[in-house]
Order: structure tokens, then C-alpha cells, then sequence
């Protein structure tokens, strides 16, 4: 049977009503849980698994993948509205959504986040039908060594995300590199910088700085404006839909975008947050008026959107063909797999076709769902911001804080966000840019556990570094992103000196 | 006595083979009294990882199981956080009427004397239960030259004659049950090696299959899909016993490694020390009982989970044996000082 005929075998298993209704099913409950910051796609799953156990495999299975891809649209609405990224995947979307909304385009933001979801999925999902088991055996090529180098390259091209002064940005990121470094070390078993306290010990949960540095810090500015005597609520500009010179500056975004997340996707436990990442960077890189990201600009929306929906789709490609979690949220979807006593890997393709291809073909039911779901509540959503600000920081704080709650069921991290929301908040004061922080703690991680687990493999030769094909290119990669921008840099002040030009400073 | 009313009442009703199970039972006596441990309100099982872990799982199973039992609702709490500290700290000061209770693993014997020293102790709780033990097995992928155990300790003799090491890639970092695991069965072969620690199987696999280390441990269950499919070869298992779900695969002393194999992942239940005598005898008894249930022995087959079943004398010794055990390798690491 080839693999075309295996596809459209796998609709006749999703397309049955049952199957329809639990895709919906899960979708719905992925909304939800990408809307609540803190309760994310693994836990949610994680807790879906104990009920599920009595149902038919394929069907829990497709239930609990749309949870998954749910999540990552839900996580763009509050992004965009209210500045708190519901899940990690989302974080780089709050930098430009938030600003469109302010800017009155909340509508575009959430339509195109909508529509980039849909085109990456589908396009994940076809590459996701022909190129698994491929695909599968390069990713197993990447070990330490290659790992770190990734981290690097990544590391490197977040350097362009320091904002107006290199020595704020460098602050930045330095400090998101301290707080990765909380906890009990991988390698030597050591804890670091926990304090004595036990809540430390495995780390500081990357989504407690996340909702402490942007969303409660938007709520301690909301309050200083609400002090002031500020009350002007968001108006939205113009049409609700995307303008055509918006949709016009999406598509290549979306298609970009879709690309890196895909690929990046396949890479255990590269994931989704970095592919926003970088998709979000070659977007600025690209664009004419890299200046102006930061400020409500669509492509900073459409790139990150569609990346972390398409490496939704390209995690499965470890898990299917090789039985390999890539995520979090895969890893739980694995457990599954052995609760039903089904063998993710590449024999599962022949024996098991109608489970396969009835998931993949899911998905693709799944997205069209969801852009049907969602699209027509965009015009519900941007109502949120006509709420006015005495009732809607209240309710920001505490949706905030209840998710910070659900991560661990642990009011330390209560206090943590809080403290974070005060930094956050300082910071936006002393035009510190946030994203470098949060950045650096995702990244940080796992690059410098790779870093060290490299060197162990090596016995301590840093020659290991550059012994595969794919970990030179990735330095050079690097290399490339950290020297670009003080090219670009130089190459501005030469023509600033010869223009002459004065007094225009960047506006806030 | 009311377990005797209730369940006597449920079976008025059916039909006649449940009639005659009835007056067996009553003929035994002591046998009706096994069916069920009624308790007077819902119980609480604390977890001390995420939802959707493995010990997780086990918890939410358990609580499955435990509901026709205790005919109570059973609710699951996780309390991440200071490898089961957060969780210990909640129990020792919570209540003490026996209704909320927790699920330990080994690595909570090695926290009193880390992360919880001088402030935990093992004596502050009671050791109500044993349920099960998670074996270690080491792998290579399919194409290795290494076959078996013996060959792998060639491979490490031979790498460290020419001044490196054997690495192993296992979960979680030195001191950890895992390392600990591999350090008793290097001591045995006389190899020394790097201890290169993951986060677990997700990412111990893929370093296996690129070659980027040469062996990887983890436990039974999360390897069964790269093991039937072919993609590893699995070398043995530090068990007494070969284990159901790995037929084929050698023992640690099978191979010519006879090592200690009191050292295993367990996992049981506990709670806090002045839970009632007579209550703790009760919860101990309802969750062996749960323990024997249709739905945990699936649970069990399909994890690849060895039955403990201890009551509470008997898990309380193994645990302090395991402790020991335990110390002695977390100051041979170095972890530990004094």
C-alpha cells in the first residue's frame, strides 16, 4: 500500500462521527489549556490519560494530539490581548501581538495567528504524512555536541533581540542565564543557588518568569497608568480582518515560519519555544524595518504562530517512527501509547495503518477545526479590551496567578511570579528588554547541559565540538548571526556620518 | 463489622452465583472482612512529581484501584518540587487521621540525607505499604558490536587501557538511584566510566541510537517500543529474576555480574508517623488489597512493573536496607561528606 493510499485509508477511521467529535473534543479542551497560562498541553494530557483508559486507542490518542495542537492556538489569544503568554510556544508572540493590539490591531493579530496556526499545521502535517521515518534517522544524529552547537546558533541569533542598547541586552541576558542555573545540577547532583529552599531544587519553572516579567509587569504599568489618571481604553483602528497589505506581509512569515518549526520539531527536545524563537529573529533579520519589531508588527506574529504549530506536528516524527519523545507533552503522549500497549517506532506504520494515519489524518481535521472555531470568536475576543482596566487588571492578576498555582500547587511560585512582576515591572522603567531574559532561560538550560555532557563524552577535549559535519556548520551558523550585527551596526553609523542626520530618537 | 453489613447488603440482590460467593464468604469469616476496608471519608494520594510522570501514574492507579476498596472517593494532589521534599514537608506537618497519605519512591531515602538533612527524617513517617519495583536494564543499539554484558566490560577495559572511559548514559545525575545502579554492577566488573545524566529515556535513547555514548540505562517499560521494534538490544537486567515482559534478556548474575539487586527503583505508600496504629493497619490492608485488583495488575503487565506487595513491616526493612545502601554510595560518589 503506498503511503497515498495509507492517507486516505486514515480518513475513513477519522471522518467517523466519533472521531470527528473527540478531534473537536480535544481541540476545545486544548483551547482552554493554552489559555490558561501555567496549566499547560502535558499536564492537561496527563490528566486526560486516567479517564481515557476504557476508550478505543485511536480515538484517545487523536483526542489527546488535539489537545496539543489546541493549546498552541489558544496560547496566541492572551498573548495578544492581555500580554500573557498562555504557553511557552507563545511567548514571542506576546512581543509583537501585544503591541498591535495597543495599536488597535488586536483583530489582524488574532486572524492571522489564526490562519498561520492552519497553513503551518496543514503544511507540518503533509511533510509530517511523507518524511517521518527519513526524517527520524537524521535527528538521532544530533548528540551532545551538535545539541550545544544548536544552542549556541540560537543563543547567537537572540542577540539581535537586545533592543536599544547591547549593555541592557547583554544584562538581560545574563541575568536569564543565572536563573537557569537555579537548582539541583543534572550532571553533579549539586544543588545551585537554591538557598536551602526545596521549591528551588528543581529549577525555577520557566513559565513563573514568563507570567512574572510580562504579564504581571503589565499589570503593575496598567496600575501606574490607572494612577495617573489615564483611563483611555484600546480602541480597535479599522477593519477587524486583516488588511490586504497585512495579509500581503503574513505570507511569508507563515511560510517561513512553518518551515522552522517543522524542522526544528523533529529534533528531540529542541521543541517549539525555540522555533518561535528563531522564526521571530529571521523575520527582524529580513525585514526592512527591523527597527520597528517590538512595535506591533504582523510578521513578529505570523512567524512564531505558525512555527510553534508546525512543530507540533513535527514532534510526532520521533515519537511515531521511532518511539522517541521529543517534548514534554510527548513524552505523556508516549505513556499512552504503552498504556494501550501499542509500539510507537517504524513498525507501528505497517502494523498498525488505521491508528497512524487515522492521528495524522486527525490533525488535518483538527486544524481546520480550530480555524473554524476560532476565526469567528476573534470579533468575541477584542472585546476584552474594551473591559476597562478596573475590572480587567484584577482579573489579568488573578487568571495569573492561579495558573502560576497549577504548575506545582505551590504558593512559592505564587511569591516568585510576583517578584518577577515587580523586576518585570522595574524593568520596563529602566528599558531593559524582557524577551533576552526569557530567552536565556529556555536556552540556557539545555545548553549548558549538553555543554557538559559533551565535554564528559570527550573526556574534556573541546575537539568534540567540531568532529561532525553538522556541528561545524552550526558554529559557522552562529558565527555568522553575532558578527552580522555589528556589520550592519557599522555599516549604519558610516551612512549616519555621512548623512548627518540628527535628533530623531527612537520612540517608545 | 460495617464492612460486613455493607458488602453483605450489596449482595442480597444478585444473582445466585453472588449468593453462593456470599455464604462462602461468610463461611470463611475473615475472608469477607479482605473484600473491602471501608473508610469514612475521601482520601487524599499526594504525588511528589507533574502530572503525567511515571509515579504519577502509578498514584492515579492506585487511586483506581483503592475506590471499591476504601468506598471512597480517592483525589490526587501533586507536590513537585526537592525530589519528594515539598511532598515529605506537607505530610509530616498535615493531618494525622490517616486520610491523606503519600506515594515514595527510593530516591525519598536519599533526600533525608541531602535536600531534607536535618529536617526530614525517615522515622517521621510510617512505611504503610510496598507496591512495586522498577528494575534497570542497560542497552545498545541494534548494530553494536557489543552482544552482551561481558562484552561491554571488554569494550570499557579496552577504552581504559588506552586512557578513556565507558559512557553510559542514564537518567537523572550522580547520587541519583540510576547512577547508583551502574555503580554497583562498574564496582562488580572493575571498569570505571562517565556517568553522562539525561533527563530520561527521551533523551538517553536517541544518544544511544547516534552512537553518542556506548550503553544506556533506564527501566523496562519506557524502552519497550525501541525493544520490539528492534532498534536496541538489550544486554540485562539487575533483577533476582528474569522479568515476564523481557523473556530473553539475561540477569546481571545470568551474565557473570552476581551484584547486589536490593538496589531497584521502588515505589510505595506512606504517611505521617502518628497516623493511628489501628488505622494504619487498615490503609495497609487496602492497599495490598488494591494492590491485587484486576485493573493494577493490567496497570502492572503493561508498564513492565514488578509486584512488591509488602506490608508495612516488611517495606519498612527494605527501605532502611535501601538507605544504607545508598549512603555508602552517595560518600563513595562524594556527594556526601563527613
Amino acid at each position: 500500500m503506498s503511503t497515498f493510499d495509507a492517507i486516505l485509508q486514515g480518513f475513513s477511521v477519522s471522518l467517523t462521527p466519533a472521531n470527528l467529535w473527540f478531534t473537536f473534543l480535544g481541540c476545545l479542551l486544548g483551547t482552554i489549556v493554552g489559555v490558561l497560562p501555567g496549566l499547560g498541553p502535558a499536564a492537561g494530557i496527563g490528566l486526560l490519560l486516567p479517564i481515557t483508559f476504557t476508550m478505543d486507542p485511536t480515538s484517545a490518542l487523536i483526542m489527546m494530539a488535539g489537545m496539543y495542537y489546541g493549546a498552541m492556538y489558544g496560547g496566541s489569544t492572551t498573548s495578544i490581548l492581555i500580554n500573557t503568554p498562555g504557553e511557552a510556544g507563545s511567548v514571542m508572540t506576546a512581543l509583537d501581538g501585544y503591541q498591535m493590539a495597543r495599536n488597535g490591531r488586536a483583530g489582524a493579530a488574532l486572524a492571522v495567528a489564526a490562519i498561520g496556526s492552519f497553513i503551518a499545521g496543514t503544511i507540518g502535517i503533509v511533510a509530517l504524512s511523507l518524511l517521518a521515518v527519513p526524517l527520524a534517522e537524521v535527528a538521532i544524529d544530533f548528540g551532545p555536541a551538535e545539541y550545544f552547537c544548536l544552542m549556541l546558533f540560537a543563543m547567537a541569533a537572540v542577540s539581535s533581540l537586545t533592543g536599544s542598547s547591547v549593555a541592557k541586552g547583554m544584562f538581560a541576558t545574563m541575568l536569564g542565564l543565572a536563573v537557569a542555573t537555579v537548582g539541583v545540577d543534572l550532571q553533579s547532583g549539586l544543588a545551585r543557588f537554591t538557598l536551602d529552599v526545596p521549591q528551588l531544587e528543581e529549577g525555577i519553572d520557566f513559565l513563573v518568569v514568563v507570567v512574572g516579567l510580562f504579564a504581571i509587569g503589565e499589570v503593575l504599568s496598567g496600575i501606574e497608568q490607572y494612577l495617573r489618571g489615564d483611563t483611555a481604553v484600546l480602541r480597535i483602528q479599522g477593519r477587524l480582518w486583516l488588511t490586504r497589505e497585512e495579509w500581503r506581509r503574513s505570507v511569508g512569515p507563515i511560510l517561513r515560519g512553518s518551515m522552522i518549526g517543522f524542522f526544528k520539531g523533529v529534533l528531540p527536545g529542541a521543541g517549539a519555544t525555540i522555533s518561535t524563537i528563531l522564526s521571530y529573529v529571521l523575520e527582524k533579520r529580513l525585514s526592512k524595518h527591523p527597527e520597528k519589531f517590538g512595535t506591533g508588527m504582523i510578521e513578529g506574529v505570523a512567524g512564531p504562530e505558525s512555527a510553534n504549530n508546525a512543530s507540533t506536528c513535527g514532534v510526532m516524527v520521533p515519537l511515531l517512527a521511532l518511539g522517541i519523545p521529543g517534548s514534554a507533552t510527548t513524552a505523556v503522549l508516549l505513556g499512552a501509547f504503552i498504556m494501550y500497549g501499542i509500539q510507537p517506532g517504524p513498525l507501528l506504520f505497517d502494523t498498525r495503518p488505521d491508528l497512524v494515519w487515522g492521528l495524522v489524518d486527525s490533525m488535518y481535521v483538527g486544524n481546520l477545526m480550530l480555524l473554524i472555531l476560532n476565526l469567528p470568536l476573534v470579533g468575541l475576543f477584542v472585546r476584552i479590551l474594551y473591559i476597562p482596566k478596573t475590572i480587567l487588571l484584577p482579573m489579568v492578576l488573578a487568571i495569573c496567578l492561579i495558573g502560576v498555582y497549577t504548575i506545582n500547587n505551590s504558593t512559592f511560585d505564587v511569591w516568585l511570579a510576583l517578584g518577577f512582576g515587580v523586576l518585570g515591572y522595574a524593568f520596563r522603567k529602566l528599558d531593559i528588554p524582557l524577551a533576552p531574559i526569557v530567552l536565556a532561560v529556555v536556552l540556557g538550560g539545555t545548553m549548558e547541559q549538553s555543554f557538559r555532557r559533551a565535554l564528559s563524552i570527550s573526556d574534556g577535549s573541546p575537539a568534540i565540538f567540531v568532529s561532525s559535519g553538522i556541528a561545524i556548520t552550526l558554529l559557522i551558523a552562529a558565527l555568522v548571526m553575532l558578527c552580522l550585527p555589528l556589520i550592519v551596526a557599522l555599516v549604519a553609523r558610516m551612512r549616519r556620518r555621512s548623512r548627518q542626520a540628527g535628533g530623531a530618537s527612537v520612540a517608545h | 463489622m460495617t464492612s460486613r453489613s455493607t458488602s453483605s447488603k450489596r449482595r442480597a440482590g444478585g444473582i445466585r452465583a453472588r449468593m453462593f460467593a456470599a455464604f462462602a464468604a461468610l463461611a470463611l469469616g475473615a475472608a469477607v472482612q479482605a473484600q473491602t476496608v471501608p473508610l469514612d471519608k475521601p482520601l487524599t494520594l499526594v504525588a511528589h512529581t507533574a502530572a503525567g510522570s511515571a509515579t504519577d501514574l502509578a498514584v492515579r492507579e492506585l487511586g483506581k484501584a483503592l475506590q471499591p476498596i476504601i468506598k471512597q472517593p480517592v483525589l490526587v494532589v501533586n507536590r513537585p518540587g526537592g525530589s519528594g521534599a515539598v511532598q515529605m514537608t506537607s505530610l509530616r506537618d498535615g493531618p494525622t487521621d490517616g486520610y491523606t497519605l503519600g506515594l515514595n519512591t527510593s530516591s525519598h531515602l536519599m533526600v533525608f540525607h541531602t535536600a531534607a538533612k536535618g529536617k526530614l527524617k525517615r522515622d517521621d513517617f510510617a512505611w504503610l505499604a510496598g507496591l512495586q519495583t522498577d528494575p534497570f536494564v542497560l542497552y545498545v543499539r541494534k548494530d553494536s558490536p557489543i552482544k552482551s554484558l561481558q562484552d561491554l566490560v571488554a569494550l570499557a577495559k579496552q577504552k581504559a587501557q588506552a586512557g578513556e572511559k565507558l559512557n553510559v548514559g542514564g537518567a537523572l545525575p550522580q547520587g541519583s538511584a540510576h547512577s547508583i545502579a551502574f555503580s554497583i554492577f562498574a564496582r562488580e566488573a572493575g571498569i570505571p566510566f562517565n556517568w553522562i545524566a539525561f533527563s530520561g529515556n527521551g533523551e538517553i535513547a536517541p544518544a544511544v541510537l547516534g552512537g553518542h555514548v556506548d550503553v544506556g540505562q533506564t527501566n523496562p517499560g519506557p524502552l519497550i517500543p525501541l525493544a520490539k521494534s528492534g532498534r536496541v538490544r538489550v544486554l540485562a537486567v539487575m533483577n533476582a529474576t528474569r522479568i515476564s515482559s523481557y523473556p530473553d534478556v539475561p540477569t546481571y548474575a545470568e551474565a557473570g555480574f552476581p551484584v547486589d539487586t536490593t538496589w531497584a527503583q521502588l515505589r510505595g505508600i506512606f504517611g505521617n508517623r502518628n497516623i493511628p496504629k489501628d488505622m494504619q493497619d487498615k490503609l495497609t490492608r487496602a492497599i495490598l488489597l488494591a494492590a491485587q485488583s484486576d485493573s493494577w495488575k493490567a496497570y502492572m503487565e503493561r508498564s513492565s512493573l514488578l509486584p512488591l506487595n509488602q506490608d508495612q513491616q516488611a517495606y519498612t526493612a527494605l527501605l532502611a536496607k535501601q538507605e544504607k545502601i545508598g549512603v555508602q554510595w552517595m560518600h563513595e560518589i562524594g556527594l556526601l561528606k563527613e
